[in-house]
């Protein structure tokens, strides 16, 4: 039993509130769903280093993000979907 | 004197009394002579200017060759094939055509392929009879692009076609129908000139394409055959034609009416030459441009209007405020998963039976591309003071260059943030970017253009983007890049390739490179993986990826070295693994090209995602079923 609530504790989480609130939720919420499914964000196990490859990457194809927003989105996918937190 | 030119032409008075009542007008014999070759055409009875075409009479292979060369052919791509035993004895008389060979049709025909997307001149190309189903899947890719080429073959003797015997089948062109703007076996060898033409004037009347003529062996070798060989002048077509009138007008209504417009741009923009004229269009009225994934870069990419792909629009809808209410496409195919309710569409082609297809039109504008253009910058301009213009067009030029100047600055700093082992790709392309010739020539057969149009500046003062093919039919880049060098001998050429688009057997094209110091730099972001693909079938989250099993992705067992597959061929080469080393190596790479010879270079790239971490494959060695060593 407590295994199989600390195996949906965080899956319940998620689809309460996938992309909390934060100064980059709606940029990263409209340039990603431009060419793929949000799910590659929330169900992806990255650590906060790849997650900042994975930015850059994406914005070399050609993700249309602000060079003024990228600290903050930068920021907003380790804070909420890095396996390794900060 | 004009009483007299009617009179001649009208048949009412000789060609001397025409000469005669001219000097009695007191024109000198020579002025006289030179009014009246200028009627002459007009005259009934008369000949053709003497230049336009000739008589020859030679080997059907002579014939063949004369045409080719009055069409303007300075190269003839070939492979190995006894069948062009007949071109080859013409040629010692006729050295002005320059054999290229290949060592694979596929190869020839992408050596064609480039050379006619960078030159803007129809290819021609010559092969083995049997050779056909080779050269089918750059074919296929020529015929997506619409490139003009003419592929030749030889065929069963006449005596012999249509029996399934020896290097026979019933029927070579119904594979290749829907590859080939036009195919046909040749009958007659007195016709071999005329077919040569014919399939010249096809391939190239827009929109373009290949086409394939196949001429029994014993025709080629047949001798004594006398036909007409057209002069070039004869066979170039003007195609300069002007779109409606009154969809102009209409067009440039919806454009002067549209809140927020958007440019949608294709191929057809550059293969017409109209890429001026249409950002001449742009800037007039302030339209953001979103580019079709084209071979071409269809407007210059560094623009302060140009904002990308299509999945970029609502990033700079979120700065502008107004959906999109006119889209106009010029020159490319329709994007059908797009929903265009509510929205004014203008399809501007050369090519009438691909404008409406998929999408109802508020105008439709057949015509030259370049003439469209004009026609419709001119219409607004008849439609509205320069003042009216500025004061509907300022605010969203303001917003579109402020987005677009954003978005430039974060994937520089992308870029520049990006670095170490394995290479990211992005780093890769921005030190190549910091080197390479203002001008320098892209060939690119990567997963995604947006590589590529991310950090170099293309445009007619900048770099040339060729490739990918909007086919893509993977093994067609490295022998394009080739075909690219011998169009654009003077200027920089780079094909970009994947490690896996690579292994689709192009390294036959490093063969043609070395042989003919065709000095390309392949560079092969070798990420060990076809990357889009792992992440296409990952991503679905299917059984396969479930169990992480990568069927049909991962390239790193072998783990390919590519500077020993070009060092078989006698090209040097250099592997960079991090991007500290990536600089130099560049650097050895340009000093190569700038001796004369080609260079290879492979780049370890990262690959990220789905998938990433996995080195499984479905793992299978023969060792284990062997019986025998033998």
């Amino acid at each position: 039993m407590l295994a199989t609530a600390a195996v949906l504790y965080p899956l319940l989480a998620w689809s309460q509130n996938p992309f909390p609130d934060g100064p980059a939720r709606e940029t990263v919420v409209l340039v990603c769903s431009q060419c793929h499914a949000l799910t590659r964000l929330t169900d992806s196990s990255m650590s906060a280093a790849d997650w900042e490859f994975v930015l850059y990457d994406m914005i070399a194809r050609g993700a249309p993000v602000h060079e003024e927003q990228l600290e903050r989105v930068r920021q907003y996918l380790i804070d909420n979907f890095a396996v390794d937190g900060q | 004197m004009r009483d007299l030119i009617s009179d001649l032409i009208e048949a009412r008075i000789s060609r001397r009394a025409f000469l005669a009542g001219m000097s009695a007008a007191s024109f000198t014999t020579a002025a006289a002579q030179s009014v009246f070759e200028s009627v002459a055409p007009l005259v009934p009875g008369s000949e053709l200017p003497p230049n336009l075409a000739r008589r020859v009479t030679g080997t059907g292979a002579d014939l063949l060759v004369q045409q080719m060369l009055e069409a303007g052919a300075k190269y003839l791509f070939v492979c190995n094939g006894s069948g062009l035993g007949p071109v080859c004895d013409v040629l010692v008389d006729r050295p002005q055509l320059q054999l290229v060979q290949a060592t694979h049709e596929g190869q020839l025909v992408s050596i064609a392929d480039g050379y006619a997307k960078a030159s803007g001149k129809t290819a021609f190309g010559m092969f083995s009879r049997v050779g056909l189903p080779h050269s089918s899947s750059n074919m296929y890719n020529a015929m997506k692009d619409r490139t003009p080429l003419v592929l030749f073959s030889d065929h069963a003797d006449s005596d012999r076609e249509g029996t399934d015997s020896h290097e026979d089948i019933d029927d070579w062109l119904a594979a290749i129908q829907p590859y080939t703007k036009w195919r046909w076996t040749v009958h007659e060898p007195e016709r071999i000139a005329e077919w040569t033409r014919n399939a010249f004037k096809v391939a190239g009347a827009l929109p373009g394409g290949p086409v394939h003529v196949r001429i029994p062996r014993d025709h080629l070798y047949a001798g004594n055959v006398t036909a007409s060989v057209f002069a070039g002048e004869a066979l170039n077509i003007p195609m300069a034609l002007r779109p409606d009138s009154q969809e102009v007008e209409r067009a440039a209504k919806y454009l002067l009416a549209a809140q927020s417009p958007l440019l949608y741009v294709g191929p057809e923009v550059s293969q017409m030459g109209a890429r001026a004229a249409l950002v001449e269009l742009a800037e007039l009225l302030a339209i953001p441009v979103v580019q079709h994934r084209s071979f071409y870069a269809d407007f210059p990419n560094f623009h302060p209007l140009y904002i990308g792909e299509l999945p970029a629009v609502q990033s700079y809808l979120q700065q502008y405020g107004t959906p999109i209410d006119c889209f106009v496409n010029f020159g490319a195919r329709f994007p059908i998963e797009r929903d265009f309710s509510n929205v004014a569409v203008v399809h501007a082609s050369v090519d009438p039976t691909t404008i409406g297809r998929n999408t109802p039109l508020a105008s439709a504008l057949v015509g030259h591309l370049n003439e469209t253009a004009v026609a419709l910058t001119e219409a607004v301009k008849s439609m509205a003071t320069p003042e009216q213009i500025q004061a509907r067009t300022a605010d969203r030029r303001a917003r579109c260059t402020a987005h677009t100047a954003q978005v430039r600055a974060a994937r520089e700093a992308a870029a520049r943030a990006s670095w170490g082992e394995p290479v990211p790709w992005q780093r890769l392309m921005y030190e190549l970017n910091e080197q390479l010739e203002q001008d320098a020539v892209i060939v690119e057969e990567l997963g995604t253009e947006q590589k590529i149009m991310s950090y170099f500046s293309f445009g007619d003062d900048a770099k040339t983007k060729i490739g990918r093919t909007e086919g893509r039919a993977l093994g067609w880049g490295v022998g394009a890049s080739a075909g690219v060098k011998l169009a654009l001998p003077d200027r920089q050429v780079v094909s970009l390739q994947g490690d896996g688009g690579f292994l689709f057997g192009q390294t036959d094209s490093l063969w043609t490179m070395s042989r003919y110091d065709v000095p390309v730099m392949t560079v092969v972001t070798n990420n060990r993986s076809y990357e889009e693909t792992r992440w296409q079938i990952f991503n679905r989250n299917g059984r396969a990826g479930q169990a992480n099993r990568d069927y049909v992705s991962y390239l790193g067992d072998p783990d390919v070295d590519f500077t020993r597959l070009a060092s078989a061929y006698n090209i040097s080469g250099a592997v960079v693994s991090n991007s500290d080393e990536l600089a130099p190596a560049i650097r050895q790479g340009l000093r190569t090209l700038r001796e004369g010879r080609p260079f290879m270079l492979d780049v370890r790239t990262r690959t990220f995602g789905a998938g990433a971490e996995l080195s499984w494959y479905p793992d299978f060695s023969l060792a284990e079923q062997r019986e025998r060593n033998v």
